[in-house]
């Protein structure tokens, strides 16, 4: 075999979850290969594998005929194992040449060499062809493409065999997506292995030579892109078993209680949706497709530039969150611990926050509503928490969760907007929150979940809007209409 | 679990009474260093002094406990001080004139601070420095350099006066303290100082207006520090463009031992009560024994640190 790395019967497993499971994968020397798959397939931890992040629990990693049970940082590097991560790690402040040769600057004694310095990174940005920029200029001028290859000529500056790319055009327009693949290609024909991880399906067609079909921790398949086309591709992507059920509301859905005509605004644009009384709309879409950016808006925490929001069928306008939460909107957002919580206060002091105005007269609490209050949203979440006194930092992740909803419980809102409610927390938490989710369906609120977790946005949702690039790019009207390759396919940005 | 949890309180029991612990250990070694400490008078004069500390401290505490920062306190009290006993003294206004007319200086100076400080999003600690400059030069500008002295015995009162057995700058403090934990503990706006100085983003997402509760925290200190000035003041008999130097530090540490996290969102009323208490009987004691006022410096320095080691350690255990 004239692969440069490969892996075999790779296993690592976390708590609750199976990240890889037995995965066996070879890369060629040359190659610019594609790793796809959906959201939690695996593709990142295989990376961290190979980059000596992480250590597998069982398999071997064979590099240039020579067998480890698991790499170090240190010996990945020493390899020409580089990688380029989806969030760059770069300071801003530094010029480029500071930044192509951090850490290990060119010397003369202790004396840095910074006519080395800039004639190395001049001749690694010729080579990329980047005879824009100058070593001179700083970082944070740049545009996202130019700070991408910034992070390429860093890696040029060491031995590198093995590129690998996590989702390396997320943030790039158009034209320095091109860019970048001139620069990817140029460096497979210098014999550098190229390993592509991408969410989209078009480049993998575009660049990769070979693509690698993860699901669920598990390797499916390795095919020659030119032996394959995008229908089969999403096909095996998607297609396992559900293994969870799935509580399922059954109210009839009611008038319109929000709707959205063409709001545009940061990372979202002409996005229009609604929601009904006793109905809960899933939100489907790859990670970073628009959909957190889209409920900021309409809570009025992020500014809507353009469209119109409409809730019970009259137009508000949505300043601050003050105002949608006086409108009846909740917002529980995606990341309990930044944007939830109040980690060092209380569980009931986190709990009654969004209610405080409501139970107090003339500026003081009503202790005893208060209390009435936090105790009974406790009670009905079955939060564990020895008491309410407890500082929410303390409990579990599930439980956390819980005190985000029961923040929102008390406000008695109608339009609830879930963000990955279920991320990082343990099973039976997630059966509760499903639960709720329903009950609040049958009690006639409206419900929006957004969920990058397949099987729970179709086990849960009454309708799915799927969002590509800052936009609805689909709708699955009803519950016999869901299908898991569609939503793949609007979600990968195909009609 | 159950175990767990006792072994918390009674680790949370010492970390919260370590520091009435040290009270008490200093005023024992105090006591026994000096025969004169133990006594009614001394005892009287350290409290009547801690009463100006204790409301510049709340000051302190409630602009720290948003998540802000003001190290202009001291700059800020000589200011309405002077603009008070100016106004009494030069213009000869009656005190009902000239004090209220300090503490609305007070109550703009603090909005304006407080208002830089969010409007342009800078870091508060060099923001308020540059604004001490500020106050300082125009402190100096309005006496001249010249001390201020001959108040009426009426303003005196303030802080020299007594109710019964109690002097009036205790009851003062002990009013104000009372009132500031109320508001912390049982108000709409004591609760989102709390909350936003602890998550400013989760705050902002449950729908306060963090904007508005940042700003106002530093308009209540801005006033909190006017009161203070005026009991200063009056307790000093003269004011110069030097004598509010020291409460920013004093009112720092004082919270930062009372458990006031620089972080914001972490502290109680009670606790800055035996932070005060403390710098107090530190004050008075080390003067007691004879010690130099350059090795006073250097232990107050010292405890400050100690207090704001703590607090990380702190924090970081929980993570």
């Amino acid at each position: 075999m004239n692969d440069f790395i490969s892996v075999k019967g790779i296993t690592k497993t976390y708590p609750g979850v199976r990240a890889l499971d037995d995965v066996s994968v070879g890369f060629a020397r040359g190659e610019i290969h594609a790793i796809i798959g959906e959201n939690g397939a695996g593709k990142s931890t295989l990376m961290k594998v190979l980059s000596g992040a992480i250590q597998p629990d069982q398999g071997t990693i064979t590099v240039e005929g020579h067998e480890y049970n698991g790499l170090t940082p240190r010996q990945s590097l020493d390899l020409g194992i580089q990688v380029i991560y989806q969030e760059l790690n770069q300071i801003g402040n530094l010029s480029v040449m500071d930044n192509v040769f951090i850490g290990s600057p060119p010397h003369k004694g202790i004396l840095v060499d910074f006519k080395t310095m800039e004639a190395e990174t001049r001749r690694i940005l010729d080579q990329l062809g980047m005879g824009a920029i100058s070593p001179r200029d700083t970082v944070a001028s740049l545009t996202p493409g130019y700070q991408q290859m910034v992070e390429i000529a860093k890696a040029l500056t060491k031995k590198v065999k093995l590129l690998i790319l996590d989702e390396p055009t997320s943030a790039l327009s158009t034209g320095e997506a091109d860019t970048l693949f001139e620069v990817v290609e140029k460096l497979s024909r210098k014999g550098v292995t190229i390993l592509f991880i991408s969410h989209r399906l078009e480049e993998i067609f575009r660049i990769a030579s070979r693509v690698t079909v993860m699901r669920d921790g598990k390797m499916i398949t390795t095919r020659k892109v030119s032996e394959i086309d995008r229908t089969e591709l999403i096909n095996l992507m998607v297609g396992r078993d559900f293994n969870e059920v799935f509580p399922v509301s059954h109210a009839c859905p009611g008038e319109t209680l929000l709707e959205v005509k063409h709001i545009s605004g940061p990372r979202f644009h002409d996005v229009s949706l609604y929601v009904r009384r006793g109905e809960i709309l899933g939100l489907a879409g790859l990670v970073g497709a628009g959909r957190t950016e889209t409920m900021l808006g309409i809570f009025g925490a992020a500014r809507i530039t353009s469209g119109e929001v409409w809730i019970k069928g009259k137009q508000k306008i949505m300043k601050s969150p003050q105002d949608s939460i006086r409108h009846g909107v909740a917002f529980l957002p995606e990341n309990r611990k930044t944007q939830g919580l109040i980690l060092s206060l209380p569980v009931k002091n986190n709990i009654d926050l969004p209610s405080l105005k409501r139970l107090s007269r003339w500026f003081v609490i009503d202790k005893k509503a208060d209390d009435r209050l936090v105790e009974k949203s406790i009670e009905e979440l079955a939060i564990k928490t020895p008491s309410k006194d407890q500082v929410v930092v303390n409990l579990s992740g599930g439980n956390q969760q819980k005190v985000v909803v029961a923040k929102w419980m008390g406000m008695e809102s109608d339009i609830l907007i879930f963000d990955e409610p279920t991320k990082g927390i343990d099973v039976s938490s997630k059966q509760e929150i499903y639960n709720l989710l329903c009950q609040l369906a049958e009690k006639g609120k409206a419900v929006i979940l957004v969920s990058s977790d397949m099987e729970e946005i179709m086990g849960v949702s009454d309708r799915i809007a799927v969002f590509y690039e800052g936009t609805v790019w689909g709708e699955l009207k009803s519950r016999d209409e869901f299908d898991e390759k569609k939503i793949m396919q609007y979600a990968s940005g195909i009609k | 679990m159950k175990a767990q949890i006792q072994k918390r309180n009674i680790k949370n029991f010492l970390q919260n009474n370590v520091i009435l612990l040290f009270l008490l250990l200093l005023c024992i070694f105090f006591a026994v260093s000096s025969d004169k400490f133990l006594t009614a008078n001394n005892l009287f004069l350290v409290i009547r002094q801690v009463s100006v500390l204790g409301v510049a401290s709340l000051a302190a505490a409630i602009i720290t406990l948003s998540g802000g920062l003001d190290i202009s306190i001291g700059n800020q009290m000589t200011l309405y001080a002077l603009v008070a006993a100016h106004l009494m003294v030069n213009r000869k206004m009656s005190m009902a004139v000239a004090i209220p007319a300090a503490l609305c200086l007070s109550l703009v100076v603090g909005f304006i601070i407080g208002y830089v400080i969010n409007k342009f999003q800078i870091n508060p600690f060099v923001a308020t420095l540059a604004f001490s400059t500020v106050f300082s030069g125009i402190s100096f500008g309005i006496t001249g350099g010249y001390q201020i002295s001959h108040f009426s015995d009426a303003f005196k009162f303030i802080s020299q006066g007594y109710i019964g057995a109690v002097p009036m700058p205790v009851i003062l403090m002990l009013i104000i303290l009372i009132a500031g934990a109320f508001v912390l503990n049982k108000t709409c706006l004591g609760r989102y100082i709390y909350s936003v100085g602890g998550n400013e983003e989760a705050s902002r997402l449950s729908g306060i207006n963090t904007q508005k509760i940042k700003v106002g925290a530093y308009v209540a200190g801005g006033f909190l520090a006017g009161i203070a000035a005026i009991m200063m003041a009056a307790r000093l008999n003269s004011v110069s463009t030097t004598c509010g130097d020291g409460y920013t530090f004093d009112a720092m540490t004082a919270i930062m031992l009372g458990g006031v996290s620089v972080r914001g969102g972490k502290g109680k009323v009670s606790g800055i009560l035996i932070g005060i208490l403390i710098i107090g009987v530190l004050n008075n004691g080390l003067t007691l024994i004879g010690v130099e006022s350059f090795i006073q410096n250097i232990v107050k320095g010292l405890i400050m640190l100690a207090a704001i080691c703590s607090d990380s350690v702190i924090y970081r255990k929980r993570g």
